[in-house]
């Protein structure tokens, strides 16, 4: 008993304690906002590209797009200009934010775009986003961008979670106040120990533990855990995600500036502990299909074609060098004759 | 359902609310047993169907035992069949599968490997020992069966152990099962500094240190230095990850009125091979001690054929300790693991040294503690490596400091083991000397809750030992 309300004191004095420390330290409001403070500092990387190049076809993704095409071996079999974005560990808040702001955008449009997805990703809004901040929103969200603020984040907030982030100072600076640690014991001690610089210390992160130092099952293992979540039951409901994805978002956008929307799902090697397809994706990707081809979308799937086969692939989604050019033919042939079709 | 999520936090306020407001006996244990089910097969639900259907096996096993004493023993080899052929089938099979795919693909039938493998039922391992528990013993006549499903089923199911423990034996939780329990505030007293010291090592220290350590076990090939520094890390990594699930369900089985036993007794002071395992996974080892160490040494002593004393004094410990490292996992660095502990404790026991040795000079139980820890270090080393080959390939043949970037990931990964080490030392110390109801007890409290608060992610890692 006595014991307990020692406790309870000393957690209130010190909580308090605590909680100034961090107002002060990062300039924190109270009680504080739920989610990240989206600024209006964006990125104009790819609306800038896009317009000095302007491509007539742009190809968005994340680290699949980046290794699996070959941009200008794409270009040339197509015969149209093409501009790939692959931005590694992005989803469809990151593509909505890029198609808002650097594609549709842009001051000349590319006249085509086409989004390499796997399976639910387009549902999931907050698909590799965490709640208390994510660098790559940073990099492409502006003030207004209320509804990846709400779709993305607060979505996946619970109630303690959101109360927690409005009067819990150390809650809500979680993130910085790890970070701190985190870079004081990185810097701090490679520096005092052996008199290593920050630089000399992150090259030394990049090299060794790059990926491609890693053995291929650990690679497999992370690629697996981060996809993990795309094959919930909750995932796996169409119509149920549709509302708060960002999906009817980005064909509201490409309808609006008169750009041709292509989605082509990725083959995918495996999917962990589960024999084959996850139960009750196939009705999903009939939902989204419908959903697309009713919204003037179109929908393509590599998931048929023999020639993705094991071999080329160096872990579940990627592929290898000499994959990549595998991937671009399939990739090329599916759309071939689409595009055709719509000249 | 893990226990740091939110789901949980609002599964269990609505079962403790419920629980206590049934305040009869019969009605609080079915509604912990719903509970249970509910919690175990919340991400699977073939899960909790496969509990009900061995739960079912073994308590009809157990009541013919009781009714049909002439058949004890064909019914004893039915469950040992039932339970160990359940747990050999999903824990072993992919241990097998790569062989089993090798010879369907010989035979022109494609398979790929990595598309047959089973899903391992979570906890499957913790509730096995704790229902071979209970048949063994009524087998033995030490127990007598219970006459009551629920109870049996709440035994086994009892969802604060189910995951990973405490393996309870039947003696001990059963009667509390069948006592009635009424709300006492000393429950809560008891409760939090376990739920406080389990959230914080989980979230603060395991999860922490899984971060620094895992890239290096992620690695082809890691400098020898580099090896030193993640055997480190898995070393209080695994303690704190392990104690700390220990804690919180401890914790919350006080919450509903229960006494759970202890599972860890500061492991890493151990000054021998036997004493740290008097010491480490205590509810695991004295199941194994009770049933396969004594059975199988009383075996031995009474053979027709007269072994050798060394074959008697050696052969318990190293089989215990192989059906230790067996049951962990099916991986041969599990099997090294439980094989290099069982010839550790048969060394010391050549050389004359017992598990409760202590020597009087200090020297010597420091120089006795380092041997041992460095042990307790390789041992994790092995446990956590990826393959035998890999950690061979390191020691063997491996770079020892590498270049200066594999120097600066050493020494960095090194110094976040050692901060995170501090609280689990300080804490010790304060066990050791300062009262409980001290306002030092209590600051040590308040600064890990808050340490947990800054610490918790929404996406908590899973337990480790809910993996075997």
């Amino acid at each position: 008993m006595q014991a307990f309300r020692n406790y309870l004191l000393t957690l209130l004095v010190t909580s308090v304690l605590v909680s100034v420390c961090v107002l002060q330290r990062y300039h924190a409001a109270y009680p504080g906002t739920v989610g990240p403070e989206l600024d209006d500092s964006i990125s104009t990387q790819y609306r800038d590209a896009i317009s000095s190049q302007q491509p007539e076809m742009v190809v968005l993704g994340d680290s699949m797009v980046q290794e699996n095409v070959d941009a200008e071996a794409l270009a040339s079999r197509l015969g149209r200009s093409v501009y790939s974005i692959g931005y590694p560990g992005s989803s469809s808040a990151v593509w909505y934010l890029i198609v808002r702001h650097e594609i549709a955008g842009a001051p000349v449009q590319p006249r085509t775009l086409v989004i390499l997805f796997r399976d639910t990703m387009l549902t999931q809004p907050s698909h590799r986003i965490s709640p208390f901040g994510d660098q790559a929103v940073d990099v492409f969200a502006s003030m207004d961008d209320s509804v990846v603020l709400e779709r993305a984040f607060l979505n996946q907030i619970n109630p303690l979670g959101r109360l927690m982030e409005a009067y819990v100072p150390f809650y809500s600076s979680q993130g910085a106040i790890q970070a701190e640690v985190s870079q004081a014991l990185r810097y701090g001690s490679a520096s005092w120990i052996m008199d290593c610089s920050r630089k000399c210390v992150d090259d030394g992160v990049l090299t060794v533990l790059g990926r491609s130092r890693m053995t291929s099952e650990t690679v497999h293992q992370e690629v697996v855990s981060v996809e993990g979540p795309l094959y919930s039951a909750r995932a796996l409901d169409f119509n149920a995600r549709l509302e708060e994805s960002f999906l009817p978002e980005i064909v509201r956008l490409c309808r609006e500036n008169n750009i041709e929307l292509i989605f082509v799902r990725s083959r995918k090697q495996y999917y962990a502990g589960m024999p084959g397809e996850p139960r009750g994706l196939q009705a999903y990707l009939g939902a989204l299909q419908e959903y697309l081809n009713a919204n003037g979308a179109a929908y393509l799937d590599m998931n048929g074609d023999p020639r993705l086969v094991p071999a080329i692939y160096t872990d579940p989604i990627h592929v290898s060098a000499q994959g990549r050019q595998v991937f671009t033919q399939v990739l090329t042939d599916l759309l071939a004759p689409l595009l055709s079709a719509s000249q | 359902m893990s226990f740091t999520s939110f789901d949980f936090l609002i599964f269990f306020l609505v079962v403790f609310a419920l629980y206590w407001l049934a305040r009869e006996r019969r009605w609080q244990n079915a509604l912990l047993l719903a509970a249970s089910y509910v919690f175990y097969g919340w991400v699977h639900p073939w899960y909790a169907l496969m509990l009900g259907a061995s739960t079912l096996a073994d308590y009809f096993v157990a009541r013919g035992m009781a009714a049909r004493p002439e058949r004890k023993r064909g019914l004893l080899w039915l469950s040992l069949l039932i339970n160990l052929g359940v747990l050999g089938f999903f824990k072993y099979y992919n241990f097998f599968s790569p062989a089993l795919v090798s010879s369907l693909n010989s035979l022109g039938l494609e398979a790929d490997p990595l598309l047959v493998r089973i899903l391992l039922p979570a906890g499957l391992s913790f509730y096995t020992l704790k229902k071979l528990g209970y048949i063994l013993d009524v087998s033995n006549g030490t127990l007598k069966p219970t006459h009551t499903l629920l109870d049996f089923a709440l035994y086994v199911s009892f969802f604060p152990q189910i995951v990973a423990g405490p393996i309870d034996r039947p003696r001990s939780l059963l009667p509390q099962l069948e006592a009635l329990r009424v709300w006492k505030a000393e429950y809560f007293y008891q409760a939090w500094p376990l739920l406080v010291m389990g959230l914080f090592k989980k979230v603060v220290i395991a999860d922490t240190v899984r971060g620094v350590i895992d890239p290096i076990f992620g690695l082809r090939e890691p400098t020898l230095l580099m090896l030193l520094v993640g055997a480190l890390g898995f070393t209080l990594q695994i303690l704190a990850d392990f104690s700390a699930y220990t804690d919180i369900a401890r914790g919350l089985a006080l919450l509903l009125g229960f006494q759970t036993p202890e599972n860890f007794r500061q492991p890493y002071l151990a000054l021998t091979p036997t004493e740290f395992w008097n010491r480490w996974h205590i509810t695991l080892s004295t199941w194994l001690r009770d049933y396969v160490f004594f059975p199988l040494r009383r075996a031995l002593m009474r053979s027709k054929r007269a072994l050798p004393d060394w074959v008697i004094q050696s052969a318990p410990p190293l089989v215990t300790m192989l059906v230790s490292g067996i049951w962990h996992g099916a991986g041969w660095t599990f099997i090294a693991w439980g094989g290099m502990y069982g010839l550790l404790i048969v060394i010391y026991q050549l050389l004359g040294i017992r598990g409760d040795w202590r020597p009087s000079a200090w020297w010597q139980r420091t120089l006795a503690w380092a041997v041992m820890f460095s042990f307790i270090v390789l041992g994790w080393l092995i446990f956590r490596a990826p393959s035998l080959g890999w950690v061979a390939n390191v020691l063997f043949s491996g770079s020892q400091f590498g270049a200066q970037g594999e120097r600066a990931v050493a020494v960095f990964s090194l110094a976040a083991i050692l901060l995170y080490t501090l609280p689990l030392l300080l804490k010790s110390l304060l066990d050791r000397y300062v009262k409980e109801t001290s306002l030092l007890h209590s600051l040590y409290y308040s600064i890990a809750t808050i340490a947990t608060v800054i610490y918790l992610n929404a996406s908590a890692f899973d337990f480790i030992y809910t993996r075997f």
